[in-house]
């Protein structure tokens, strides 16, 4: 049984090759030169992460996506994410250098987990075999433990990464036992383009795994009811560790989602989209209108960012070619504000110390940069038109309303103007109120290394935020033809209206048995 | 339908290690005194008068002694079906199995060299 | 019925009394460490379980690093944490009940699923299975096997950088915690009358 190189077809995965050589290299340089060299971490992880991104970018459409003998699939969708994943990887590096200083936090380690968090999320973004998305994924969850409890001096974040490992566990558990359902019913196959056509004639047995399944994915999501660990989690854990949790993690478990749910259920697309549809009502109205209460901007961020999984999935529950399009454009929108407004946040806590949304009021005549950036990013998550959230809120009811889900539209539609009224309150709080005592004594004078990475990229994720809404359309026709060239997709839009009738004429015989 | 062989052994010397901690217990309550003294209920302690509770709290480098044994026992299982089948299996396999080795020496010598491994 | 299909049959219903009587004596008990050691208990039918199903590789594998290395890991935590649970919860709680109900529906729904499902079941051969995983892992699970390596050096890390307690700093009696992240919590966080709007 030896296979030779070539039909491991290994040169797909070089961006994950690199992130690991990275993530060795970052540790063996704090092993052999301590703290003298500890400086240098973040832009060697920067370095691995540009490096990985620019091998990622040729491989954009390959003639043989299949590697590892089917464990991984790279296909054009699984570059867009982990193109999306890399990205919100660097921009995390940007906003930790000071914040890592200032915490007196041990630095190596930390871009060695946030490495690791990358690799699993760029692995699970492609994997296409079950015992490959399950190591991916516990890789992804226990870097991710590990880092929401990495202030381990502090209990919130003790408290944080406990809650977030026990759901975790349990959730991880769940989906376990839905994929070792789905090895049983297909007599002990792993590839999830295998197992399809094997359980199409199955009826309630493979629903029962697909909700397992779908539980086991949304808890990644922090989709509603999936959500309880979110607020707390973002509260207690280091702030550069939520943003990548809320984008990177989040953008890995949506390739999952439409990876798991295209390649295994094509024959069950009708059931799995309306799953979908309720999470994604419920995440919206839940998301909005928990986050109106807030009093901290970080779980004030926590809910919003709840509600925005809730948007794109409508993108997943409505399941045509301009939906998974419209669901890709809008993470990538997601990806620049929420890091936009998450730096902000950032920055602010440095100086101030505090999270509390009413510390902002006045900001705007301490620090006008700080307040245009976070107003900015603020106003793309509520969809302010000229900026990119609008956008991308647009062309995702636009697909709604193509496919005739009025619901789902009429729901976003609704909790898109309630969550204004949360995200204006801040915009409005910085620029008209007097200043807080926190912003009376706010000075730049304490600024030390690190936080020019940090306006870096506060610049970067501000004119992405702006100006991805001006590029829309050619990005749109990028993610149409990344779609038709994934095989994976092209089988569902001329498997679901067979697999409706199949599924309506086959389950009650099945019953019968 | 059960097809491994060499299990009977197994079963039967299951059988008898589980009769071994009946015996010695059975024998023990016929042969020892019977009453119930103020030390009956006391910690054995070698013969030294017990101090304090038995339920202490441990020192956190047995845990640590823990955790690095469950990372280096999981490779153990790992590698043992590379090295049963390593006669069936061609270079390239010898090659990544040296992949799998190499990062996880990373890991030992991190271990070693953050102290992991020391009892101070 | 031969013989041996009788011992297995003996067998089996010894292994899931052990499986099933230590699982409900690990969530019922009081006494952790009584939970920890009946959690040992579990892996152990577990392990014999494989044996049965002709997973002798997978058996060997269940003892040496559930009971050998987890299990004793979980042992050290409890007696790490110098603390007795208050042991007067009582077992019959509105909350165990709610559980219980939850734990007893999916258990039907899955008993009701393993009924309906047409089953491919193939008939065993005999085989060395270490080999046969061996040349699997090399093979289909290539890619599974070397990320679990680096998943094994990352797991190590974190363990070391959350467990050592070198990285504490000392500081004097009556100082308050040290905060590590920048935001206070909220109590903390001045509400003078300017703050609040």
């Amino acid at each position: 049984m030896n296979i030779d190189l070539a039909a491991l077809n290994a040169g797909a995965l070089w961006p994950e090759y690199i992130v690991t050589i990275t993530l060795v290299v970052v540790l063996l340089v704090d092993l052999i030169s301590g703290r003298k060299a500890s400086w240098s971490l973040p832009y060697l992880t920067l370095l691995g992460l540009g490096i990985a991104t620019a091998t990622l970018l040729p491989m954009w459409i390959l003639e043989n996506p299949v590697s590892f003998l089917g464990s991984f699939t790279a296909d054009p969708l699984s570059v867009v994410f982990r193109a999306f994943i890399l990205i919100s990887a660097a921009l995390t590096v940007l906003m930790s250098v000071r914040y890592i200083n200032q915490s007196s936090l041990a630095t190596a380690e930390f871009y060695v987990l946030l490495l690791g968090a990358t690799l699993g999320a760029m692995l699970l973004s492609g994997s296409s075999e079950m015992a490959m998305i399950f190591v991916a994924l516990e890789l992804l969850s226990i870097t991710s433990y590990l880092l929401s409890g990495y202030a381990k001096l502090d209990k919130r974040s003790n408290e944080a990464s406990l809650k977030y490992l026990l759901i975790g566990a349990a959730s991880s558990g769940i989906f376990l036992y839905g994929m070792s359902l789905l090895y049983g019913f297909s007599g002990g196959q792993t590839q999830l383009t295998e197992i399809a056509p094997r359980i199409v004639d199955l009826g309630f047995p493979a629903l029962l795994s697909l909700v397992l399944v779908v539980a086991g994915i949304c808890f990644k999501l922090s989709a509603v009811p999936f959500h309880q660990w979110t607020p707390d989690v973002y509260e207690g854990s280091p702030t550069p560790v939520v943003a990548f949790l809320s984008v990177g993690s989040k953008a890995a478990g949506f390739a999952l989602a439409i990876r798991f749910m295209t390649s295994a259920y094509p024959g069950f697309s009708e059931q799995w989209q309306t799953l979908f549809v309720l999470l994604a009502i419920l995440s919206m109205v839940l998301g909005n209108v928990v986050a109106i209460a807030q009093t901290s901007m970080k779980r004030m961020l926590a809910y919003s960012s709840i509600a925005q999984a809730g948007y794109v999935m409508i993108g997943l529950a409505i399941g045509t070619q301009e939906g998974y399009s419209s669901m890709i454009l809008y993470i990538g929108t997601y990806l620049f504000m929420n890091l936009g407004a998450f730096m902000a946040v950032v920055l602010f806590s440095l100086r101030t110390g505090t999270d509390e949304i009413t510390a902002y009021s006045g900001l705007y005549q301490k620090d006008p940069f700080l307040t245009l950036v976070l107003s900015l990013c603020l106003l793309s998550l509520a969809g302010i038109p000229p900026l990119a959230g609008f956008f991308g809120k647009l062309y995702l009811f636009w697909a709604a309303v193509q496919s005739q889900a009025y619901t789902l539209v009429f729901f976003g539609l609704v909790t898109s103007v309630a969550s204004i009224y949360y995200y204006v309150r801040v915009v409005k709080l910085m620029l008209v109120k007097e200043p807080s005592p926190q912003v009376l004594g706010y000075s730049e004078a304490g600024d030390q290394d690190g936080i020019q990475t940090l306006k870096a990229g506060m610049l970067i994720t501000t004119v992405a935020t702006v100006v991805l809404g001006i590029l829309f359309p050619p990005l749109i026709s990028l993610a149409d033809t990344s779609l038709r060239a994934t095989p994976s997709l092209q089988q569902v839009r001329t498997a679901t209206p067979v697999s409706r009738v199949s599924t309506g004429a086959e389950a009650p015989a099945d019953h019968g048995r | 339908m059960f097809v491994l062989s060499g299990y009977d052994a197994l079963l039967i010397f299951l059988m008898l290690s589980a009769l071994v901690p009946v015996l010695a217990l059975t024998i023990s309550s016929l042969l020892r005194p019977k009453g119930s003294g103020a030390f009956r209920t006391t910690t054995y302690e070698s013969g030294v008068d017990p101090r304090g509770d038995s339920w202490i709290q441990f020192n956190i480098r047995y845990y640590m002694f823990a955790l690095v044994f469950v990372v280096f026992d999981v490779e153990t299982v790992f590698l043992y079906p590379w090295a049963a089948a390593f006669n069936q299996l061609g270079l390239l396999a010898f090659i990544e199995a040296l992949i799998f080795i190499a990062i996880l020496v990373v890991a030992l010598v991190y271990a070693w060299r953050k102290g992991a491994l020391e009892w101070t | 019925m031969t013989f041996s299909e009788g011992v297995q049959l003996v067998s089996f219903i010894i292994l899931t009394a052990i499986v099933l009587g230590g699982a409900a004596g690990v969530v019922l008990l009081r006494s952790m460490v009584h939970s920890a050691f009946l959690l040992g208990l579990v892996f152990i039918g577990a392990a014999g379980l494989y044996v049965l199903l002709n997973a002798d590789f997978v058996a060997a594998a269940q003892i040496l690093i559930y009971v050998g290395a987890v299990n004793v890991l979980i042992l050290f935590a409890i007696m790490l944490v110098n603390k007795r649970i208050p042991t007067d919860r009582p077992v019959f709680s509105p909350r165990n009940a709610v559980t219980g109900l939850v734990c007893a529906g999916l258990f039907a729904l899955l008993a009701v699923c393993i009924f309906q499902v047409p089953w491919q079941i193939q008939e065993p051969v005999a085989m060395n299975t270490v080999i046969e995983i061996g040349k699997r892992f090399f093979s289909e699970f290539l890619l599974p096997f070397e990320v679990a390596s680096v998943l094994l050096l990352l797991a190590m890390v974190g363990a070391i950088i959350l467990a050592q307690r070198e990285y504490i700093p000392d500081r004097a009696e009556g100082e308050p915690e040290p905060l590590a992240l920048p935001e206070r919590p909220r109590d903390e966080v001045d509400t003078t009358p300017t703050g609040r709007r």
